[in-house]
């Protein structure tokens, strides 16, 4: 197992991958730390052989946001949770393909949902607020002037 | 902002859990007697590359496929289920169960 923080040289154990292939993932994953969407990446082999490179998200979760393996000379490019995002027999393509991918960790897409949630339920509160707080002000005037209006009855 | 607070905290052995969990199912898999093709075959994957992902705990078994793991590796959902959640989110699972495991 190989596992690489911010400096990625994939010297030692190629696990499978040829020198150009680990240099486009060394481009592929300085262009993914520029941008704060990776923060380290592996190289790995599955157990019949076929060689696979992860990109790791952000700390402190390191999910893998993107997985390329080759498989039978065919490059197979998937998100962390093992969504087919293409498969292509050049390699050029495959870094394309994984260089335009938006990459996005599930508990980043969890965040952003908790996040779109309050700021709806803060608008609705605010939204809301004054016509309650009128509602509550005309119980208040009622229950004060409902005895009067018995006695008048 | 506490929700955001919540999701950026993590336990700072994540990394090594999720490892931990990894091994738990390659050990399952192996008792079942699967390769990791036959399991992305029973989990009707197109790619058997995410069996290896999860195993090696570079990535995790989706909430929403977590049913159909354990049933293919002969274990029962809850307590599939509940011995992943002790390795993807411990914090959530001493609270929700104490610290059995």
């Amino acid at each position: 197992m190989t596992v690489i923080s911010f400096t990625p040289k994939f010297e030692g154990e190629a696990n499978g991958w040829t020198a150009e292939e680990r240099n486009q993932f060394e481009t592929l994953y300085a262009a993914r730390t520029h941008r704060g969407e990776a923060s380290e990446c592996a190289i790995e082999m599955t157990e019949t052989g076929d060689p696979q490179f992860f990109l790791l998200g952000p700390a402190p979760q390191y999910e893998c946001v993107l997985s390329i393996s080759r498989l039978s000379g065919r490059y197979v490019i998937e998100d962390g949770n093992g969504g087919s995002i293409g498969e292509t027999a050049s390699l050029d393509e495959a870094m394309q393909t994984a260089s335009r991918l938006r990459l996005h960790s599930r508990m980043g897409i969890v965040a952003r949902v908790i996040a779109a949630w309050y700021a709806f339920r803060e608008f609705v509160e605010e939204k809301t607020e004054p016509v309650v707080a009128e509602a509550v002000e005309f119980a208040e005037v009622l229950t004060h002037v409902m005895p009067q209006v018995a006695a008048i009855a | 902002m506490g929700a955001a607070t919540h999701f950026a905290r993590a336990t700072p052995n994540a990394k090594q859990l999720r490892k931990d969990a990894g091994s738990w199912l390659k050990e399952l898999r192996l008792r079942a007697g699967l390769s990791q093709i036959e399991l992305a075959a029973r989990l009707e994957l197109k790619y058997y590359t995410f069996i290896s992902q999860v195993e090696t705990g570079y990535g995790r078994v989706p909430t929403e496929s977590m049913e159909a793991w354990a049933k293919a590796l002969g274990a029962k959902p809850s307590e599939f289920a509940r011995r992943l959640l002790s390795f993807y989110d411990p914090d959530l699972y001493r609270l929700l169960f104490g610290d059995k495991r």
